[in-house]
């Protein structure tokens, strides 16, 4: 009973762990995969990590939401380090003043395109924007994909709704290439298509799994769930028309005004660790180590994902547009 | 879609859904009340009122979890999937409104007051007015707080419209806020979008505040009910108040439970076989607590509440709860982040406020009900009959001041908590840091594809309870009988 008091009144009590060896860490990865890196570093460095998962249920209305309005007024920050699954919300951070600048030794193993030039972020493992396709309606090939897209109804292909998460990614990338226009045309034609516009990629995962629909747009960790599970499901990369594929690293930055920098600045280190990379690879969500490792090898599945991410996009030029890009889908879908 | 469209979409379908459930509750609860009355089948009985109440407590994560694929196979056809959905909303509508019709005394079949209306010479306005109001909480008062507090329900009803949501059916206005609010929308801007469903669900709720205040003590028409009782089951009841009950065990309950057995014993292996065995207990077990003290604080505060005679007062403390869960949270929110609060940020408060403004409209309403179900003087003759002479006499008055009194209120209670148990939208935007309450977690599992995990946790967080309530009836039932010695 004392504990289950303790637990829920853990906002006002101290648990006994002094201040300066505890942080506060809003994270945006999957809690089953970042749980247990986060009990190491606990473990290597006896700092008490306070965890707030970006929840499913809130979808994009979370952490990076949250930190903006934490940020206001000059309040002091609540939050230490964000950790977030993907880069353009964190860039957003950083245009609004929300993040400190933090050059992590380990920050210098990646290469620059994945990395803030001035160490407000860094990225650090990845994962491809890939098509999920139902083997059992059609072969997992760049032309029946081609096929499936060209033809006059897309009624049998998935994607989650373009206003949230790595969708809206996807979406700014293809801006940043194409242009505004070009963007809002061949949305508008999809649209008009037919394509199935569902709340989520595992979403899109589990239709295409279960035979509802041919193939869809997810990511590569949402596309293992099923690969793992044995269902008949194949995945290849999307790739944009010069054939460089789309990969959307993790992030990791330290809050300005945070109440623990020391204790931030040694959970950024070891994030950005080779040691981190290479758990993250070897999970279930086989995340594509990004910065340069040792001789020591990686899962197969991860090294043909690397050869993919080798040939990624720079997502800075997405980052200049992403708001323009949500601003737009915001007001198409409010009908305003 | 725009914001009127979607909330225009999403009223007819509450009218229809409560219009609709209104004889399919009035059917059961006749099958109810005729099957109390007859003679021995305890446990059927038991059975049979369990299934009546099931789809209120059944998770709406559950429910839409399980049936979403169905949903996507329907994706063809926006016409099916807006009657799937509806579907779902009818068995919840069905189950509160027979609540509400158990909790009300049944009308007479004529009244005094009516009569000696009518005798009144003159037919102004105000003649009809009131006649029209004492027709209706004379003879139709279950009917219009059950239609009225189904349709509320309905209106706000968002996570099995979520999770079954592809494309853009069914439109639902909660989830059209949610995902406005989410690619951007200032936090005004969503509460001047929530103002017109703020509205709307006022003109709801007041006049079921108005009606049920001004029906008076229906104490003495609780032999009107004696009747039906005497009456038993009649055929066509039977027929189909035992179909739909058989329908909607088999969708909340039989076919969740199908889906998901072969995963539940594995889901269940691992974790209790995983090194976070104990977290994961202790977070169902707090995450119970808090929502057990937030239903509990709703409670202090409509008795609170009761207090003031004053119909606008009552009406003024319930509406922002009526805004919704996300709208609410956001609020709290933003409150507990003004530098007045601010030391309060990062505790337990905001969720408590949060949870306790958003169960106010729903405590309110169970309040009323059971204020009328248990009149002041039946309880205090059963009080004065615990003191007979005569041991059984004085045993069975023991057992009615429970019956009376106590019994409603901690189903109330178990209702109000088991809803803030569930609820996502303000265990997610209002918890501290240091407090993962387990519903956030498992959406969390279900996003993950860990289905099994996923199962598991969902039936312990609902074993749990189920199996505490049982050892404190176990417990109160001791002690009856040891008093009875």
């Amino acid at each position: 009973m004392a504990s289950v008091l303790l637990t829920v009144l853990g906002g006002c009590a101290s648990d006994g762990q002094d201040e300066s060896e505890r942080l506060v860490l809003y994270c945006a990865h999957d809690a089953q995969f970042a749980e247990p890196i986060i009990a190491e570093f606990e473990r290597q460095t006896g700092i008490r990590v306070d965890v707030r998962f970006d929840e499913e249920a809130n979808k994009s209305l979370g952490l990076t939401t949250l930190l903006m309005s934490e940020g206001q007024d000059g309040q002091q920050a609540r939050c230490d380090v964000f950790w977030n699954n993907q880069t353009l919300g964190t860039i957003r951070l950083q245009k609004a003043g929300i993040l400190q600048p933090w050059h992590s030794s380990s920050a210098d193993r990646f290469p620059e395109r994945f990395r803030d030039p001035d160490f407000h972020w860094t990225g650090f493992a990845g994962r491809l924007r890939v098509y999920l396709v139902n083997t059992d309606q059609m072969p997992a090939t760049q032309e029946a994909v081609d096929q499936l897209l060209d033809g006059e109804s897309l009624l049998r292909f998935a994607v989650a709704r373009p206003m949230f998460g790595t969708t809206l990614s996807h979406y700014s990338v293809l801006q940043a290439e194409y242009g505004e226009d070009w963007l809002k045309a061949w949305h508008t034609d999809v649209r008009r298509r037919g394509v199935r516009e569902v709340r989520g990629n595992s979403m899109c995962r589990d239709l295409v799994a279960e035979g509802i629909c041919d193939a869809c747009w997810t990511d590569t960790d949402d596309a293992f769930v099923a690969l793992d599970a044995g269902r008949p499901v194949g995945m290849l990369p999307v790739r944009l028309d010069d054939g460089r594929t789309i990969c959307l690293p993790n992030s990791v930055a330290m809050i300005r005004g945070c109440p623990h920098p020391e204790a931030a600045k040694r959970l950024i280190d070891f994030l950005l660790s080779e040691d981190v990379e290479r758990r993250l690879a070897a999970s279930s969500a086989r995340q594509i180590p990004l910065g340069t490792l040792d001789d020591r090898p990686l899962p197969d599945d991860v090294r043909q994902l690397q050869e993919w991410a080798s040939e990624s996009v720079s997502l800075q030029p997405a980052a200049e547009v992403n708001q323009a890009v949500l601003d737009w889908l915001t007001a198409e879908s409010t009908g305003q | 879609m725009t914001a009127a469209a979607a909330f225009a979409w999403t009223v007819v379908r509450c009218l229809c859904v409560a219009s609709v459930a209104l004889p399919l509750s009035a059917t059961v609860h006749r099958l109810l009340m005729g099957a109390s009355a007859a003679v021995g089948g305890r446990r059927s009985k038991r059975l049979l009122w369990i299934s009546a109440l099931l789809p209120l407590f059944v998770p709406d994560l559950l429910t839409g979890f399980t049936w979403r694929l169905t949903a996507a196979r329907m994706v063809h056809s926006a016409v099916a999937t807006e009657l799937f959905y509806a579907t779902l909303l009818l068995l919840k509508a069905v189950a509160l409104q027979t609540v509400i019709r158990l909790l009300i005394i049944q009308p007479p079949d004529a009244s005094p007051s009516v009569y000696c209306w009518q005798l009144l010479p003159g037919r102004s306005i105000r003649w009809w007015l009131t006649w029209l109001r004492l027709n209706l909480t004379e003879f139709r008062l279950p009917t219009v707080v059950a239609w009225l507090g189904s349709a509320v329900m309905c209106l706000q009803e968002f996570e099995i419209a979520a999770l079954v949501q592809i494309d853009r059916h069914p439109i639902v206005f909660s989830v059209w806020l949610f995902d406005a609010h989410a690619a951007g929308e200032p936090l005004r801007r969503s509460v001047m979008l929530m103002l017109p469903a703020l509205i709307w669900q006022t003109c709801l709720l007041v006049p079921v505040i108005l009606l049920v205040r001004s029906s008076g003590d229906r104490e003495l028409n609780a032999a009107a009910r004696t009747p039906s009782i005497a009456k038993g089951v009649h055929r066509s009841d039977l027929v189909f108040g035992g179909l739909f009950l058989l329908t909607a065990v088999w969708m909340t309950m039989i076919q969740p439970f199908a889906a998901n057995a072969a995963e539940l014993f594995s889901g269940l292996k691992e974790v209790i076989n995983s090194r976070s065995a104990g977290t994961r207990f202790l977070q169902i077990a707090s995450s119970i607590f808090s929502a057990s003290l937030a239903a509990g604080s709703s409670l202090v505060v409509v008795m609170l509440l009761r207090r003031f005679r004053r119909t606008d007062v009552v009406t003024c403390c319930v509406l922002p709860g009526l805004s919704g869960p996300l709208v609410l949270s956001l609020l709290v929110l933003a409150a507990f982040q003004l530098p007045v609060l601010r030391v309060l940020y990062d505790t337990w408060a905001p969720l408590l406020v949060g949870q306790t403004l958003w169960l106010l409209p729903r405590t309110l309403l169970l309040v009323l009900v059971l204020e009328r179900f248990a009149p002041a003087t039946s309880v205090h003759c059963a009080i004065l009959q615990t003191g007979a002479r005569r041991r059984e006499v004085a045993a069975r008055a023991e057992q009615l001041v429970w019956e009376l009194r106590w019994r409603g209120w901690l189903l109330a209670f178990v209702l109000l908590a088991h809803w803030c148990l569930w609820d996502v939208t303000t265990a997610s935007i209002l918890r501290s840091v240091r407090f993962e309450p387990v519903v956030t977690r498992l959406y969390g599992e279900m996003h993950y594809g860990r289905s099994e995990v996923l199962v598991a946790i969902t039936a312990l967080t609902l074993l749990l309870p189920f199996a505490g309530l049982l050892a404190v009836t176990a417990v109160l039932s001791r002690l009856v009988s040891w008093r009875k010695r």
